[in-house]
């Protein structure tokens, strides 16, 4: 059940990182439970040489290789902290694979991933976390969904979700572009490459 | 003084990387009671007990005091100067040191000792491992895998090139004056393991 490796997810980290950054998909397919599935469409990439300040949302899958400071909130998708990729973040997703370096807590709904490659000081909060021997982890694991901090992290999440669904059902035409401190606004249609989300961010090259 | 009763458990094993068995943690870690547990390994991460917690309430604290003592920091010994205040809101249930204690002063097992003391439960558990027959250990803590079977498999980080200070019960109280020793076990592989309570 823990800590086995699906090698379909190393596949996936690997194709990603040789992504162009046009990856992103107009069709964003949410991550199946089981990682790796369903991930071949594509994922959005934050390149080496990105760094962002601010916060991200999106509803697709994002692979980071670059620096990231702020927020990051992918509810029902996954993020991939890359071997090359630098988090000082706080990060709710559904499912969270770490291979770099994150400063910060991660939140997920479903599943924490962390190799033996990745450095990590901060909470991670998932109701299953495999953690591969070798890896730098200061911090505390809290694999209880019951837990008050999980719902904390989570009820903000459906929150967010909820107001997201009305909005549709309105039709609003929703940009993704700009995150007011309010309901997250992030579509998956026509968006630009994730690393564009970064709003009110400033996005600049490291 | 405890009541302390070193007990042999299974044969002599020999070979750095052998797989021991380790009654009083394996006691600790499936004790039956649902209460949500806060536990502390000063030890450096690690799967298998990350994958043995999950499902169980409450949560892990994760220090790597042995990362410390690699990078030299000054107070490695002491977990609340490694991981700041904001992770210490809870009181800990369960503190697990591996060998830490043998790579310790006197000085520092006493600091130590009150640091747990402060961040430690009423019904608080200390485990650690003591080096007991081998007169020379690793220069730097060894690194352990728990199995699936709570069964401990233990890394050598390195030649052993540093004396082993063969701490007995008695001289790890006087040096630990906030613990008191509740039970040792004799291990197959040379090592004394050791359950402690809060005085």
């Amino acid at each position: 059940m823990f800590n086995k490796r699906e090698s379909s997810e190393s596949e996936t980290s690997s194709h990603a990182a040789t992504q162009p950054q046009a990856a992103a998909t107009k069709n964003p397919t949410p991550a199946a439970p089981a990682a790796g599935a369903g991930r071949a469409s594509g994922q959005a990439i934050i390149g080496p040489t990105i760094s962002i300040d601010g916060t991200l949302k999106g509803e697709e899958d994002l692979v980071v290789e670059g620096r990231v400071k702020g927020t990051i909130e992918l509810k029902s998708n996954t993020l991939t902290v890359g071997s090359k990729g630098t988090l000082d973040a706080q990060v709710y997703a559904h499912t969270i694979l770490v291979e770099g370096t994150v400063k910060g807590d991660l939140y997920a709904s479903e599943r924490i991933s962390i190799r033996a490659s990745a450095r990590i000081d901060g909470n991670i909060l998932a109701p299953r976390i495999s953690l591969e021997d070798g890896a730098k982890f200061r911090g505390s694991v809290d694999m209880d969904p019951e837990s008050e901090a999980f719902r904390e992290a989570f009820k903000k999440t459906s929150g967010a979700s909820a107001d997201r669904e009305r909005k549709r059902n309105r039709g609003e035409k929703e940009t993704g572009k700009q995150d007011t401190g309010g309901p997250s606004p992030a579509s998956g249609t026509g968006q630009p490459h994730a690393a564009e989300q970064g709003s009110k961010a400033g996005t600049s090259a490291a | 003084m405890s009541n302390a009763v070193a007990t042999p458990v299974g044969p002599k094993s020999s070979g750095a990387d052998a797989r021991v068995s380790v009654p009083l943690l394996a006691e600790l870690l499936t004790a039956e009671d649902r209460r949500r547990r806060v536990w502390a390994d000063l030890g450096g991460a690690q799967g298998g007990l990350t994958a043995n917690l999950s499902g169980k309430p409450g949560h892990l604290l994760v220090a790597d005091l042995p990362r410390a003592l690699l990078d030299g920091q000054a107070q490695w010994y002491l977990p609340d100067s490694i991981l700041p205040g904001r992770f210490w809101r809870e009181p800990v249930d369960r503190f697990l040191c591996w060998d830490l204690l043998n790579y310790m002063n006197g000085n520092e097992l006493g600091a130590l000792s009150s640091c747990l003391a402060r961040h430690g439960a009423n019904d608080c558990r200390v485990h650690a491992l003591i080096q007991y027959s081998g007169k020379q250990m690793s220069e730097y803590p060894a690194r352990f895998t728990l199995g699936g079977d709570l069964r401990l498999t233990v890394g050598e980080t390195g030649p052993a090139g540093r004396q082993t200070p063969r701490y007995s019960p008695k001289a790890l109280e006087k040096a630990m004056p906030d613990l008191r020793v509740e039970r040792t076990l004799l291990l197959n592989n040379g090592m004394q393991e050791f359950l402690f309570g809060l005085r």
